[in-house]
């Protein structure tokens, strides 16, 4: 009974020091430019809903982020699994495409921006339909091209090599024993190929989600954004706001951390036989 | 009642290597099977038995003559010749159950068709309690007897077993043995069956075709007149396992390549 409350004490132990290490130094600092105090940050996350600096609130910062995020991951997942599938599955266009992704797949994401906005500009979903100025502009406007292209990228990679990988290192036993019971090519796809190698691509999935939340504040950086958490960001850091600097990041990562946990969650109810049957 | 049911005409396999060469896997290998035929092919590892059962069940092409089912010549698998694998080949994300209804499902048969098939192919094999169980939850002799429920349960004419049991302990391996022969009698079926045990081989079989070592080729087939239940303490089993392990002895005194027999390239490429 100690032991265990020993042992769900612990993973406490070390945020409490650090934020008793945050309290003390930023008392000893007393500049709120550097360190502001843990009461000034847990204020500002405690109401969402307030008007900061005339950005908007942070909840709809997260909000628009989200979207963002969302667009350019739906993106890279309707690209990144039928191809990663398809070039797992068939040698030849894995020969044939896998040298020339490779050539892509070490670019940061961040390092397509200069292309990338000399390819998309401040052009956004809402000017690309030629929408009409209104509600719905407002909105799509704030998808900007080069921001889902910065998004997309980062999330494409981790999800493309891990449904290449997922394919290629299905057990060819599997595939022999359905052929044997006269499986057809279609049968094997749908009843043998996806079933086992979707462990790999949901953790491909998973980790592309990461990525792409993590691209979010290089792109939300981009000309011609003025919201989101990223942009929050480095807009309160040019105005001497810190306290919004790191209330912003404390909600990216809690953001990050909350789709995380929803995918660990799938991976650990639909995949056991994965873990079990090794 | 003689026809043969499968028939290799001199069959030969080679593979590419890796690094150029040919290799020789099955050389010139003639056999015929039998209805209601027990056939056991038992030869050092590497000796291409393992290749030529895939080749009769049309998982693998053939380099040189034919393997005929019925008269047809065996180009890709068909629901006619059955397979049971040495292991992991359960699909270890469905249950016992889904498994062993696999044949049917691909089929087309409805849900409640496939349910009664796999009850009755699983009280077959002794594992009626087991229908909704993980693959994963079961020992390794439990998985194999689902694999060859989800084999039969196919309605196979020949079931080709490759080394089905090599990969169980000594005592489970004994049982499942005697497990097969009881599963035969009420299931009439021609079984092919690849092992590297001589002891399983003449314990099983009606008729043993010994292989060489690679390239293989059959050295001799040896008819089995031991009437079953067989007793392996009985002096014409354990003269006949001996004269067996005699000719594989010297067989094998050659130089023996038989740590390539697990990288085959076919097995490799993928």
């Amino acid at each position: 009974m100690q032991h265990k409350l020993l042992s769900l004490c612990l993973p406490l132990l070390a945020p409490c020091l650090f934020f008793l290490f945050w309290e003390y130094a930023a008392t000893a600092i007393d500049n709120e430019l550097i360190l502001p105090p843990l009461e000034q940050i847990i204020a500002l996350l405690a109401h969402p809903g307030e008007n900061l600096i005339s950005m908007g609130t942070l909840a709809g910062n997260i909000g628009i982020s989200m979207v963002r995020v969302l667009s350019g991951y739906a993106l890279a997942v309707m690209i990144g699994v039928p191809l990663g599938v398809a070039m797992g599955y068939y040698g030849g266009l894995f020969r044939l495409l896998n040298a020339f992704l490779g050539m892509f797949r070490p670019i940061p994401p961040l390092a397509w921006v200069p292309l990338v906005l000399a390819w998309f500009g401040v052009a956004s979903l809402a000017t690309l339909a030629n929408l009409p100025r209104g509600e719905l502009y407002f909105y799509c406007n704030n998808l900007k091209l080069s921001m889902l292209f910065i998004i997309f990228i980062g999330a494409l990679f981790p999800v493309l090599t891990s449904s290449v990988h997922g394919v290629r290192t299905v057990n060819r036993t599997l595939i022999d024993s359905a052929r044997v019971l006269g499986a057809t090519e279609k049968d094997i796809f749908l009843k043998i190929l996806l079933p086992a190698a979707s462990p790999s691509i949901v953790n491909g999935l998973r980790i592309g989600l990461g990525v792409a939340w993590m691209c979010l504040v290089s792109a939300e950086m981009l000309p011609g954004s003025l919201s989101g958490v990223g942009y929050l960001i480095t807009h309160a850091y040019t105005v001497g706001r810190t306290d919004v600097v790191i209330a912003g990041m404390i909600s990216i990562s809690a953001v990050g951390a909350l789709l995380d946990f929803g995918f660990q969650w799938i991976e650990k109810r639909k995949y056991a036989w994965k873990q079990l049957s090794r | 009642m003689n026809t043969p049911v499968l028939s290799a005409r001199n069959v030969h396999k080679h593979f590419l290597a890796g690094h150029g060469e040919t290799i020789q896997a099955v050389n010139d290998v003639s056999l015929d099977v039998v209805e209601n035929e027990f056939i056991c092919i038992v030869g050092p590892s590497g000796c291409g038995k393992s290749t030529f059962l895939r080749m009769a069940a049309g998982l693998e092409s053939l380099s040189q003559g034919e393997i005929l089912y019925r008269n047809q010549p065996v180009r890709a698998p068909r629901r006619e010749i059955g397979m049971v694998f040495q292991e992991y080949s359960l699909l270890p994300w469905r249950t016992v159950r889904d498994n062993v209804s696999l044949g049917p499902e691909i089929a087309g048969r409805s849900r409640a068709e496939r349910d009664a098939v796999a009850r009755e192919y699983l009280a077959l094999v002794n594992l009626g309690d087991f229908a909704s169980a993980m693959p994963h939850e079961l020992s390794g002799g439990m998985r194999q007897r689902v694999a060859i429920a989800r084999a039969l349960a196919n309605k196979p004419d020949v079931l080709l077993m490759d080394e089905p049991f090599g990969a169980l302990d000594a005592h489970t391996r004994i049982l499942l043995q005697r497990e097969l022969l009881r599963i035969r009698e009420h299931h009439k079926t021609t079984i092919v069956f690849v092992t590297h045990g001589v002891d399983e081989a003449v314990y099983l079989a009606d008729r043993v075709v010994v292989m060489t070592p690679r390239p293989g080729r059959i050295r001799t087939v040896l008819p089995v007149d031991i009437p079953r239940p067989r007793d392996r303490a009985d002096p014409a089993y354990a003269r006949l396992t001996a004269a067996i392990l005699d000719m594989l002895d010297t067989e094998t005194a050659a130089p023996a390549t038989a740590k390539e027999e697990e990288s085959c390239p076919s097995q490799a490429s993928m």
